[in-house]
């Protein structure tokens, strides 16, 4: 029998190593682009099979198995139902420490955050199939432990959710195929303005879903959830609608569909606000808001004709990336955390005012310099290839905020495991 | 148990005993001793036997001090060790056959270590407990700077050997004096609460190993920087460097001696190793690091140096703790001349610290240092068997079934472009109507046949669609191979790897990069002739040359004969920019000014000769550099008519 309390805290100690890994190899990138003449003592580890590492490991590490514990909160309600959480766990983490060391090794798809290639590529997949079937195995078990009935509406929607969940596997097998590729916006090789409209909302479904499922509770009158769902339904029509295919930034359709997510930022914090957060979890709900609004804001802006040109492949997109993974994702995976933990492990290693600001002040420090150095690359495109004092300027300070943030990460894990050994011994 | 009250006068005397035996045990012991033996003895197998004799020596003598401590109180080995220090130092001095000089060598090690123990293993009983770090602190940094003294460090053996003297002189007669005067009585003041699980036997052997570790590197580091003269002239060269030295010796002791006292032995353990690791890393890196090296490294040794001198006297012998002299005498017996030693026989054998090592040793003090938390560290462990387990499953795999070269050497090319993520540094994609055409070439859409399009989200480096259009393979294979030599301050790794014996990935690569565009030469080429430097670009032949010995010099020679250092790295010959056919080679074909010419080719290259553009350069630049080749090809033909005149 596995109560729900380990389960969550083992959770949280597999998404802060995730992070620790991933900011360590983030630090090593940092100090090559600072110091390239210390490539030459990782041999074959190059910066771009170690970049390789620190996107995934970010991405299918840090930012999904929070996602997890929240898929824990609303299947695993009984301590039986929780017992193929573990094994979950460790064969999604098994499957991401393969993948990153086949990527250190040189097996790669060559599309940046779909990498998996070859054997990792199907192992990702079966971790995934494990983790549904863990998630069925426990909506089994609560059937059959409780007196709620497979014909309960609630219990109808999980296996639904359920469902689609066991085809998520393949849809990201599929997708890591070298055969797919998305639509391409002609005039900047990147994403075009349906196809960020349609992945924006498909976060900001959970984003909706997200206080609903951990728990917490509602202030007041359900208008502001009904709010957000009308609006992701008139915005889901606009994706239907819009032109898709290789559309260009120029088209003005596109850029009136994606001003459109400019809406969010308000209703969600209007929706978040109506919830009772604990207090761990505050500050990381201000976070939360605070970034999203900065990210959707510039996410537009960079989206506009003569932008675009100048900030499309610098550092300026590096930046973004780095606002929406350590700055909006961050914020909201502590959010789950310190919200879902029942142990208040999490809680006590990352809810405390300290290691909060230290983190927002490098994170600002990072994203700062790279947003520096990228408008500099904008106006004069070959300075990051050569010698910049600029630029190097710009690197060092990066390099110091990404030191401080793995020496965050790696407080954060610390303490999240000496809560459980602190446990232990009660 | 009755202690000692200690006042200023034993404070002061402790610091000075401290002081010079560091002096005597730096200035003389390790260098200026050394320095005599290869005088005397001229090298050879007679100076390794002084030199092994005085190791053993150092070490007996340590064990045996800590167990003859138990009765003989610690101030009066130490005044023994004093004297005998500055006896020991004086006798070597005189000794001349090899006999004497080995039996000198013995006898400054043990001396050595009798004053190191007795001091290390006292020091509470002249100092304050909770100024123990503080004390020692400063006494080290006062002796690393009077060492650095240019006088003192460039003296003649003789010199050092009779400053050494007189210092542990002096301090032997403050100790003697301090031992009279100090009344003793009951009760503790001001005792710190340095933590208990560093005092036990497995505490103590943690510290040991992670001092070994340090002592080994520093004495491998030190050894082989006095034995280089390009690393002796970057921290040890001048005087100011040594006065600079001299002073973060003094930095580095004092904050490890405050920070000591407020529990941070740990901590000072694992920053010197950042600091010794943070140095050697540094040394071959560009000029604005190297000047790094030598405060790091000095900081680095005297924090440790501090660290070793205050760990046995932090806490008093208590029940369940390893008692002060066995923690001098092993610290010192163990981590202090068995470190030494081995860091000089890696220094004698390698004559470098490999990476490994550095490594090694950073994981051996990280391990030592968390002893205390090692429950924590198993459990760990244990939650990440699963993904440990499985990581080392895909290396397995990896060797077990790695995919053979398979296809032509362009498809085995796009593999390895795929395996080492050039897409997280290159794009492959040429914005339309944007600078992107200019510089990368024309534009065209995505070729969804190639699984997948490397179309990339940064440019850290230029882009690569039209690259066979711009870049020779023979320039790309020398580009893989060292960056930095042919792009300054390029920020690209080397793949010098790729291109070893018996590996064909670096040229498949280099051939998967000479299809990228070429059915676009037209376009390319008409793009090229289109492009003309700007009218009202002010030209300057003296910031032209500037840019050309940064950019240019490094293949053409720094007067453009062709003969730069890189030259021979290419199958045909550099051109000789002063030769009036290289005009004759411009693709365009068209009658236009030299300098329209001259500048075309500089910004775009020469295809498919290995002429590289430089399509990032300002135009502003690029006319100073015609300016300059103009200047340059306008001397030679001057020349060329005196000469023709005078004939």
């Amino acid at each position: 029998m596995i109560d729900r309390s380990a389960i969550f805290g083992r959770t949280t100690i597999h998404a802060f190593a995730w992070l620790a890994i991933g900011n360590a190899a983030g630090v090593v990138l940092a100090l090559l682009l600072l110091v390239p003449a210390l490539g030459s003592m990782l041999g074959e580890l190059t910066w771009g099979r170690l970049a390789s590492v620190h996107l995934s490991v970010q991405l299918y590490g840090w930012c999904s198995i929070p996602m997890i514990a929240l898929l824990w909160r609303v299947y695993v309600v009984s301590p039986r139902a929780g017992r193929l959480a573990p094994l979950a766990l460790d064969a999604w983490s098994g499957a991401l420490a393969f993948g990153a060391v086949s990527w250190l090794l040189g097996s790669n798809s060559g599309k940046p955050f779909l990498e998996w290639a070859g054997a990792p590529r199907w192992l990702l997949a079966v971790a995934m199939w494990i983790l549904a079937l863990a998630l069925a195995a426990a909506l089994i078990a609560q059937r059959r432990s409780s007196s709620v009935g497979a014909s309960s509406l609630a219990w109808r929607a999980k296996a639904a959710a359920l469902g689609a969940l066991f085809i998520v596997p393949l849809v990201l097998a599929l997708s890591a195929d070298r055969a797919v590729y998305p639509a391409v916006n002609p005039h900047s090789g990147g994403a075009t303005g349906w196809s960020l409209l349609g992945s924006t909302l498909g976060i900001v479904v959970i984003f909706i879903a997200t206080p609903a499922l951990v728990g917490v509770e509602r202030k007041g009158s359900a208008r502001a959830v009904a709010t957000c769902w009308i609006a992701l339904a008139a915005s889901g029509t606009l994706f239907a609608l819009v032109g898709h295919g290789d559309r260009s930034n120029h088209e003005p359709a596109q850029i009136a569909a994606l001003a459109t997510l400019l809406v969010w930022p308000p209703l969600l914090l209007w929706l978040y606000s109506k919830y009772e957060w604990p207090a761990a979890s505050r500050r990381w709900l201000g976070a939360f808001g605070v970034w999203g609004s900065a990210l959707v804001s510039t996410a537009f802006a960079m989206f506009l004709p003569g932008i675009l040109e100048r900030t499309k492949f610098t550092n300026v997109l590096v930046s973004h990336s780095h606002l929406a993974m350590a700055g909006l994702v961050t914020s909201f995976c502590m959010l789950l955390l310190t919200t879902l933990d029942e142990s208040g492990r999490a809680g006590r290693a990352a809810g405390d005012r300290m290691t909060f600001w230290l983190w927002q002040t490098a994170f600002v420090a990072h994203i700062g310099a790279l947003a520096y150095a990228g408008f500099r690359e904008g106006s004069d495109p070959g300075l990051a290839f050569g010698p910049s004092f600029a630029i190097d300027a710009a690197y060092a300070v990066r390099a110091v905020a990404g030191i401080a943030m793995l020496a965050l990460s790696l407080v954060w894990l610390w303490r999240a495991q000496a809560v459980t050994e602190e446990e232990l011994n009660v | 148990m009755p202690r000692t009250e200690r006042n200023l006068a034993a404070g002061v005397a402790g610091a000075l005993a401290v002081a010079a035996t560091y002096v005597f045990f730096l200035i003389y012991a390790q260098f200026g001793f050394l320095h005599l033996l290869d005088a005397r003895l001229g090298g050879g197998a007679a100076v390794g036997s002084a030199m092994a004799a005085m190791g053993i020596a150092g070490l007996v003598a340590s064990l045996l001090t800590a167990v003859a401590l138990r009765r003989v109180p610690a101030n009066l080995a130490l005044l023994g060790g004093l004297f005998l220090s500055a006896g020991s130092g004086l006798v070597s001095i005189v000794a001349q056959s090899a006999p004497a000089l080995i039996a000198s060598g013995a006898l400054i090690g043990a001396s050595t270590a009798i004053l190191t123990v007795s001091l290390a293993a006292g020091l509470r009983d002249f100092v304050p407990p909770h100024r123990v770090g503080i004390v020692a602190g400063v006494a080290t940094g006062a002796a690393y700077l009077v060492c650095n003294l240019p006088a003192l460090f460039e003296g003649a053996p003789r010199e050092q050997a009779c400053v050494a003297a007189v210092l542990c002189t002096l301090a032997a007669i403050a100790v003697a004096l301090a031992s009279l005067h100090v009344r003793r009585s009951a009760g503790v003041r001001h005792e710190p609460a340095h933590e208990v699980a560093l005092f036990t036997r497995a505490g103590l052997a943690a510290v040991v190993v992670a001092l070994l570790a340090l002592i080994w590197l520093d004495s491998a580091a030190f050894r082989i920087i006095q034995e280089t003269a390009e690393l002796k002239g970057i921290t040890w060269g001048s005087e100011t460097q040594k006065l600079i030295q001299g002073l973060a010796h003094v930095a580095g002791a004092v904050l490890a001696g405050h920070l000591i006292d407020r529990g941070a032995f740990r901590s000072i353990i694992g920053v010197t190793w950042i600091l010794f690791a943070a140095s050697f890393l540094a040394i071959g890196t560009s000029p604005s690091w190297i000047v790094l090296v030598g405060p790091l490294y000095a900081i680095g040794i005297s924090a440790y140096s501090t660290a070793l001198v205050a760990y046995p006297s932090l806490r008093d012998d208590e029940l369940g703790l390893v008692s002060r002299r066995w923690r001098a005498g092993l610290l010192y017996g163990v981590s202090g001349w068995i470190g030494s030693a081995l860091g000089v026989g890696m220094a004698q054998d390698l004559h470098d610290i490999p990476n490994w090592f550095l490594a090694a040793s950073g994981l051996a003090i990280g391990v030592a240092l968390l002893h205390r938390h090692r429950s924590a560290i198993v459990r760990v462990f244990r939650a990440a068997a699963i993904p440990v387990m499985l990581a080392g499953a895909a290396v397995v795999v990896h060797v077990a079934w790695q995919p053979g070269a398979a296809g032509s050497a362009v498809e085995r090319g796009r593999e390895v472009y795929a395996s080492e993520g050039c897409v997280n540094c290159h794009s492959q994609y040429v914005r339309p109507g944007t600078f992107d055409e200019v510089a990368w070439g024309p534009y065209h859409p995505i070729d969804r046949n190639e699984r997948p399009p490397f179309v990339g989200n940064r440019r850290q480096g230029p882009d690569l669609m039209n690259v066979a259009l711009r870049r020779s393979p023979v320039w790309n294979r020398v580009h893989l191979i060292d960056p930095r030599a042919l792009v300054p301050g390029s920020r690209m790794p080397s793949y010098a790897h790729l291109f070893v014996e018996g590996d064909s990935r670096g040229d498949d690569l280099v051939a998967y990069l000479d299809t990228r565009g070429v059915a676009f030469a037209s376009e390319r080429l008409a793009a090229v002739t289109a492009w003309k430097p700007p009218v009202n670009l002010i030209p300057s032949a003296l910031q032209g040359r500037a840019v050309y010995l940064g950019q240019c010099a490094a293949c053409h020679g720094e007067r453009g004969h062709g003969d730069g250092a890189l030259a021979a790295r290419f199958r045909t010959p550099v051109l000789n920019l002063l030769k009036p056919e290289l005009l004759s080679l411009n693709q365009t074909a068209v009658a236009e000014p030299e300098e329209v010419q001259l500048a075309r080719i500089v910004k775009f290259g020469l295809a498919p000769s290995s002429m590289p553009g430089h399509e990032t350069m300002h135009d502003q630049d690029v006319v100073h550099v015609v300016a300059y080749l103009h200047e340059l090809r306008s001397h030679r033909a001057r020349l060329e008519a005196t000469r023709r005149g005078s004939r």
